[in-house]
């Protein structure tokens, strides 16, 4: 980001940022730039939170008016909601699936276990579209969900299954199809009530569900594939840093 | 919390320890009052319009994202998945905050919003920017843009 201040700034157009990561903006010097201890992904704090919003831009605009630079400021106020751990641990998924409710097993129908667990999710989804006024980030891919989940689980047994695009390269039509799993079930999971973080969608997607197994099975298929692409996505893309831990231990 | 500080150590110490680009000096372009200023916002977050080309690994060009955009065609291919997408599910502000800067030019605070806001996708190295910020520096000036803010993920 920061670099990207330094280019269009030598061009003659003025430039504030904020900064997510205060390391790297100390390392490339930017013009100006706001601090702000938040999440990566929320640069402007929280969602539906708009006076909060408004202040941090204020803030980072502000910074216009400095005569000389560079200039690193700290933006003094946490994210609203930007709750301690101990805060969000209260949050679960309302859909059980557990084993004990769960009629259909990743290990004896993948397909099957995935498709039960998005009907099971299919109302919260719902509900959040809905509450969004028809909004949903659901649909990168332009796959039709039951042709993403088919292609999905097919990749545990042969990365070279028919994609149902074939304009893009393979590995992003693995990566897009991940993509677009997960962010059906983090809208049907947020929709639900209680304080959901991330952090604690992904211990849950990842660490409890039916996709998190067919997603560990998937990245270690691309991980042993013998193409270079797709091993590296698995390594980088699939999983992330905080969930790592999720990746099987086969060789 | 998706905070670089809660990373694994190893994990923590390569993302900070990445390599950057490094610029022997600063600019600084001093310009009118904010009240009479411009201003597009450009983000790293791989936004686009729905249907719009997706970013892959590398992808050092832009999407252009008009102001009026209906925020349920703003999407994000962005390839990372180690930063909260959550907020961006439940409200673009938080990314791309153009309901806000509509408000501060409403406010008078800055002089008015531009009619072009412009989208990179952070995890390609700086370098392969550089090339397209010189055709989307051309947009900016005929849209008389005098600011930039700029927003990362």
């Amino acid at each position: 980001m920061g670099a990207l201040a330094h280019y269009i700034e030598r061009e003659g157009i003025s430039t504030t940022q904020v900064s997510l990561v205060k390391e790297h903006t100390l390392k490339i010097n930017p013009p100006r730039a706001l601090w702000a201890p938040f999440e990566l992904g929320r640069p402007f704090g929280a969602p539906d939170e708009p006076d909060f919003q408004r202040r941090v831009l204020k803030a980072a605009l502000k910074l216009l008016e400095r005569d000389s630079g560079p200039v690193l400021e700290d933006f003094p106020e946490e994210a609203p909601g930007s709750a301690s751990e101990e805060d969000t641990e209260g949050w679960a998924c309302v859909v059980n699936f557990s084993e004990a409710v769960k009629e259909i097993t990743v290990e004896e129908d993948p397909l099957g276990a995935l498709k039960q667990e998005m009907d099971r999710l299919r109302s919260w989804y719902d509900l959040g579209v809905e509450k969004r006024n028809g909004r949903t980030t659901v649909g990168i891919s332009e796959v039709d969900l039951d042709i993403l989940s088919e292609y999905f689980v097919s990749l545990i047994d042969d990365v070279d299954s028919a994609p149902p695009r074939t304009d893009i390269p393979r590995f992003q039509m693995v990566k897009l199809a991940a993509d677009d799993l997960k962010a059906y079930y983090f809208e049907a999971a947020a929709a639900q009530p209680g304080n959901a973080t991330d952090k604690s969608l992904a211990d849950w997607y990842y660490g409890e569900t039916a996709i998190g197994k067919i997603l560990a099975l998937v990245n270690e298929s691309c991980r042993l594939s013998g193409d270079e692409v797709l091993m590296k996505m698995s390594d980088r893309r699939l999983l992330p840093i905080h969930q790592k831990h999720h990746k099987l231990a086969v060789n | 919390m998706v905070k670089v500080s809660e990373f694994p150590d190893d994990e923590r110490q390569a993302y900070l320890d990445r390599d950057m680009p490094s610029f022997d000096e600063t600019p600084f372009v001093k310009g009118k009052p904010l009240s009479e200023r411009r201003v597009a916002l450009i983000s790293t977050a791989g936004l686009h319009r729905r249907g719009d080309r997706l970013f892959t690994e590398e992808s050092g060009d832009y999407r252009i994202i008009p102001g009026d955009i209906d925020e349920a065609d703003l999407v994000m291919s962005h390839v990372s998945t180690n930063f909260d997408r959550i907020g961006f599910m439940q409200d673009v502000n938080v990314a791309m905050p153009f309901d806000r800067l509509r408000e501060l030019v409403d406010e008078g605070f800055v002089g008015s919003m531009a009619d072009y806001h412009f989208s990179f996708m952070g995890a390609t190295p700086p370098e392969k920017m550089a090339p397209s910020v010189r055709d989307l520096v051309d947009i900016l000036r005929k849209d008389e843009v005098d600011t930039v803010m700029l927003c990362p993920v």
